[in-house]
């Protein structure tokens, strides 16, 4: 009898570790440290547990938004700000702008996880993005 | 001016007999909330000094002696016990199963005659081995057959609402039992205090009243909620001493000064969540061995039989198919304080929000819309152990094992990077782990360990999707929030094989859902023509055969609906290979 509650045991403890699931979470922020006011667009954005949807987000100077998605696995993190958004509009102060796509390979581009500050403890991924006075000196007027 | 004086002094008499004789239920504002989230509150149970129940047979038959030495007019009555109060010690998780599957043992695992100093969520005995099950008290009618189980008879007890032979026989015997409670309750020291905080033993008979109010739970993405805070805008000046209570000749007298006083305006913030009815929860009233129950309704109301003195409110986290336990061998509870009054609770943070969203989604599962698909009900009819961890992690199944009463069933861990997760995660993590059960309870224990790792949990995956998404929508509906009416859980897996796990693939998922990832994500990712199946087709007709991959696609083959071809079928597999 001992036996069988040992195999038992043991057996138990051999499936239940095969099903264990982890998690990874991946947060982006979107800083705005410039002096002027924000608005981003984003077409097409995957917002975590969203339909894919246009959305749009207002940054007052100094403001900031996170969000954060998790992911099934031990060392998964999200790569991909936005989810597969296709592009996105940075606004300033409703009249300058800066467009980026999901495959620019501008530095800055917003939607490229290579633009953000990175930073990892464990499962748990950090991704910030500043958005500056010179990102307003580089963007072009709404036409 | 005396007939007026006649006529007020009348009036207040009227007033005062009126108001005295008021026998209605005792209510309060509804508006009275009490918020759940006192950190003091949770963790273990402390009990107080040992108390004197009222409803003791031996105080009851010495109250009956003491009214028949005081009044000769007093019936003669053969007091008998109604109830026994007992306890139980399981030997193991057999025993306790057995136990609470009996529908008329209504279980706590802590004494019912003990002052409570720490409200808690769990007790354990402390004179017991710290993993043994606790004692488990309750009380049994008399005639009930005890199960052989260890147990001990603590006392008899007799409740004169439950005595049926001598109950509504005449109008002289229900005053009499009334009495008799009565003089028990005093014999016994348990009168109320009056306002000076003394035991008003020559008061009258408090009324009868019905324990009753809301229990809801906050949730992360349903609603939105407007929170005010008072805050300074700017000084005012004026002179001071202008006030009205003053003539206005004084004022003009008086030296002007110039005084300044703080004008504050309100600050609304509205934040997305709000509190929702917690549904099918059970709700006990108890006072002593007196215990009454309800199960919320949709708006999280409830209602009890009612109780003449103050109640101790709770929650039991159990319904007759699932139990919450508190770690491994605990159960879980919410503790309200001893009142006479509604019972109107927000519950928000600490496990007791884990506590109240893993109900909710074993709530879905076991008994609210499902979506038709098989219930995870275990068929050797015991409950499904769903095991609260505080700590980091996400959820287990240990398969089917309960007969053994050596695993639990379910285990979920609340917390993430140090902080509890948010609810819509923990209903997920639930409704994941019982879509393990109901598939492993509908192809039998053994085949469900033959299926690959791929097979269960892209079911499970598909089933925390749809179950959590239709809560959602469902009381985003209700309650509004955009965040919970457009909510897509996990994003459908549609990132797929990129950022998602491989055995935790869409292809259920895929059968289901209008989305086609491919011309969203791009060529590495299914081309997910087909949509259309329901969570319940794919349950009954397709899950019981798919072993592998191979065998999923052949039976999605032998099963298509309208309008999906083979080829589809073939495109939609063709990453996983």
């Amino acid at each position: 009898m001992k036996k069988f509650i040992l195999l038992i045991v043991v057996v138990g403890s051999l499936i239940s570790s095969c099903i264990r699931e982890f998690e990874t979470r991946t947060d982006f922020t979107i800083k705005n440290v410039s002096t002027h006011n924000v608005k981003l667009i984003v077409f097409d954005a995957g917002m975590p547990n969203q339909n894919i949807k246009d959305t749009s987000f207002l940054l007052p100077p100094n403001s900031e938004i996170i969000y954060y998605y998790i992911l099934d696995g031990e060392d998964a993190p999200y790569n991909s700000p936005f989810g597969p958004a296709d592009s996105i509009y940075i606004v300033f102060d409703d009249n300058l702008r800066i467009i980026y796509r999901r495959d620019d390979l501008n530095p800055r581009n917003i939607l490229d996880i290579n633009s953000y500050d990175s930073e990892q403890v464990d499962s748990w991924y950090k991704y910030q993005y500043f958005i500056t006075d010179e990102d307003y000196e580089n963007a072009e007027n709404i036409e | 001016m005396k007939k007026f004086k006649f006529l007020i002094r009348v009036t207040l008499l009227f007033t005062i007999v009126l108001t005295s004789c008021e026998k209605e239920d005792f209510n309060l504002d509804d508006t009275e909330r009490q918020e759940s989230f006192v950190e003091t509150s949770e963790g273990l149970i402390v009990l107080g000094k040992q108390l004197e129940d009222p409803y003791a047979l031996k105080n009851m038959k010495q109250a009956y002696s003491n009214l028949k030495s005081g009044s000769l007019k007093t019936p003669d009555v053969d007091i008998q016990p109604t109830h026994t109060y007992m306890r139980f010690l399981p030997n193991n998780e057999e025993e306790w199963g057995m136990l609470k599957s009996d529908t008329i043992l209504v279980l706590y695992d802590f004494p019912l005659d003990y002052e409570i100093k720490n409200l808690g969520t769990y007790y354990h005995d402390s004179s017991l081995p710290e993993n043994a099950i606790t004692w488990q008290y309750c009380v049994v009618p008399i005639g009930y057959n005890i199960p052989s189980i260890q147990h001990e008879l603590l006392y008899e007890v007799y409740i004169p609402d439950d005595d049926n032979a001598n109950l509504k026989s005449s109008p002289v015997m229900n005053q009499f039992l009334i009495d008799l409670e009565y003089e028990s309750v005093k014999l016994t020291g348990n009168l109320p205090e009056n306002e000076n905080g003394l035991k008003n033993t020559k008061g009258l008979l408090p009324s009868k009243w019905t324990p009753k109010g809301t229990i809801k739970v906050w949730d992360n993405l349903i609603g939105s909620t407007t929170t005010s805070r008072q805050v300074f805008d700017h000084w005012e000046y004026y002179n001071c001493g202008e006030d009205d209570e003053y003539p206005m000749e004084q004022k003009t007298i008086a030296p002007i000064e110039q005084c300044k006083r703080a004008v504050y305006r309100y600050e609304y913030t509205t934040t997305q969540g709000s509190y929702i009815p917690l549904i099918q929860t059970s709700v006990h009233a108890r006072w002593f061995t007196h215990i009454e129950r309800d199960l919320t309704d949709a708006n999280g109301y409830f209602e009890t039989c009612q109780f003449r003195y103050k109640v101790n409110y709770a929650i039991k986290w159990e319904r007759g198919h699932y139990d919450i336990r508190n770690g491994m061998i605990l159960q879980a509870w919410y503790n309200g304080t001893k009142k006479r009054g509604n019972w109107n609770l927000n519950i928000k943070g600490g496990e007791s929000i884990m506590y109240a969203t893993m109900h909710r989604a074993a709530y879905k599962h076991f008994y609210g819309n499902n979506l038709g698909i098989r219930r995870p009900i275990l068929i050797d009819g015991s409950k499904t152990k769903i095991c609260y961890r505080d700590g980091e992690g996400t959820g287990v199944f240990w398969g089917d094992w309960s007969s053994s009463g050596i695993f639990p069933d379910i285990q979920v861990w609340g917390k993430e990077n140090g902080s509890y997760k948010p609810t819509n995660q923990i209903f997920g993590t639930t409704a994941h782990e019982l879509g393990h059960q109901s598939h492993s309870q509908y192809i039998g224990n053994i085949q469900f360990w033959q299926t690959s790792k791929t097979i269960y949990e892209s079911w499970a995956t598909a089933v925390e999707w749809a179950l959590t998404n239709d809560e959602y929508h469902t009381m985003g509906a209700r309650f509004g929030g955009a965040a919970a009416i457009d909510y897509n859980h996990e994003a459908g897996k549609q990132s797929w094989p990129i950022f998602v796990t491989w055995e935790y693939s869409p292809i259920f998922i895929d059968l289901i859902d209008n989305v086609n990832q491919r011309t969203i994500w791009g060529a590495n990712r299914p081309n997910d023509l087909i949509t259309g199946y329901t969570l319940s087709y794919i349950n009954y007709n397709i899950l019981r055969n798919s072993y592998g991959l191979s065998s999923l696609r052949n039976e999605i083959k032998n099963h298509k609906i309208s309008g999906v071809t083979d080829a589809d079928v073939d495109e939609l597999f063709a990453l996983y290979w």
